[in-house]
């Protein structure tokens, strides 16, 4: 059961993991622990698809749910608190390696324009543009009301368009 | 801040254009499998500190419990009984004199009958 759930996720692999890279600011070697969380969620039974909505929609809301985990238990690791348990305990969590993916400028320039962005207009605008889907399907996936999702889509676009340079890149 | 004017094709294709390098920078897909799933083995002291933050947590929480002060009366325990229970028992406004039967009261002097007037 959980296998062909599994294997049916193959397809959207590739958009998951830019997904994946996005819930993670642009960290290459999280985004990859990030997905494989998830598809491990997936096979233990923590995450269950019940055909209640889309299997993207589904799939994108368990890979961010996982990645803000991940990026919870990062933050406490470095916090004062976790570096006194990792060295009260003698389990050494591993060092997450957080290279970068090597992009072109324009690719690149987006990536730091999104950065700078509010997380939820950056998610909207992610979704929308980079993953196809709609903007009810990007509200389900973040958790917010269609109404919500349109605001922070409009503001996105507004304040991205502001914080993108005119390049070559643009027809004029 | 930029004047350019981006339309929604423009952004799309920008972040199609990432999409493609992302794409291409995707590691295979390789789920891990159920037979190569293991428990991650804990050394017994990672179970110290919960334990000790567990043991402190009782510590402060029980006295709290055990020995809290006695909470005070509720407000339809203080409150003074104004009727009896029972309306056989007593009448309704007992305390009242009936009328004619008593002495006058001081306001039926206001009644116009009552009021003799010398002309």
């Amino acid at each position: 059961m959980n296998d062909s759930l599994v294997n049916s996720l193959a397809p959207l692999h590739a958009d998951a993991f830019g997904w994946a890279l996005h819930c993670c600011d642009g960290a290459h070697a999280e985004a990859a622990d990030v997905l494989q969380n998830a598809y491990l969620k997936v096979i233990a039974g923590k995450a269950v698809w019940h055909e209640r909505s889309n299997l993207k929609t589904w799939w994108f809301g368990v890979v961010r749910l996982t990645a803000r985990e991940e990026q919870r238990k990062r933050r406490f690791r470095e916090s004062l608190p976790g570096k006194i348990l990792r060295f009260c305990v003698t389990d050494d969590a591993s060092q997450n390696q957080s290279n970068t993916l090597e992009l072109d400028e324009s690719a690149r320039e987006l990536r730091n324009c999104l950065s700078r962005l509010p997380a939820r207009q950056a998610e909207v605008l992610h979704l929308v543009f980079y993953q196809d889907l709609s903007l009810a399907g990007a509200a389900e996936i973040m958790g917010v009301s269609l109404g919500s999702a349109r605001t922070h889509y409009e503001r996105g676009k507004a304040r991205l368009r502001e914080l993108l340079p005119a390049s070559p890149f643009k027809k004029s | 801040m930029n004047d350019n004017n981006f339309s929604d094709q423009d952004l799309r294709e920008r972040f199609q254009s990432l999409r493609g390098f992302e794409a291409a920078s995707a590691p295979a897909f390789s789920p891990p499998r159920v037979d190569r799933l293991s428990l991650p083995t804990r050394h017994p002291s990672a179970y110290r500190v919960p334990l000790a933050a567990a043991a402190l947590f009782c510590l402060i929480a029980l006295p709290a419990v055990f020995f809290r002060p006695a909470t005070s009366p509720s407000l339809s325990e203080n409150l003074p009984v104004l009727l009896p229970a029972s309306a056989e028992k007593s009448t309704l406004f007992a305390g009242l004199d009936e009328p004619g039967l008593g002495r006058p009261y001081f306001s039926d002097e206001l009644l116009p009958f009552r009021l003799n007037l010398n002309l």
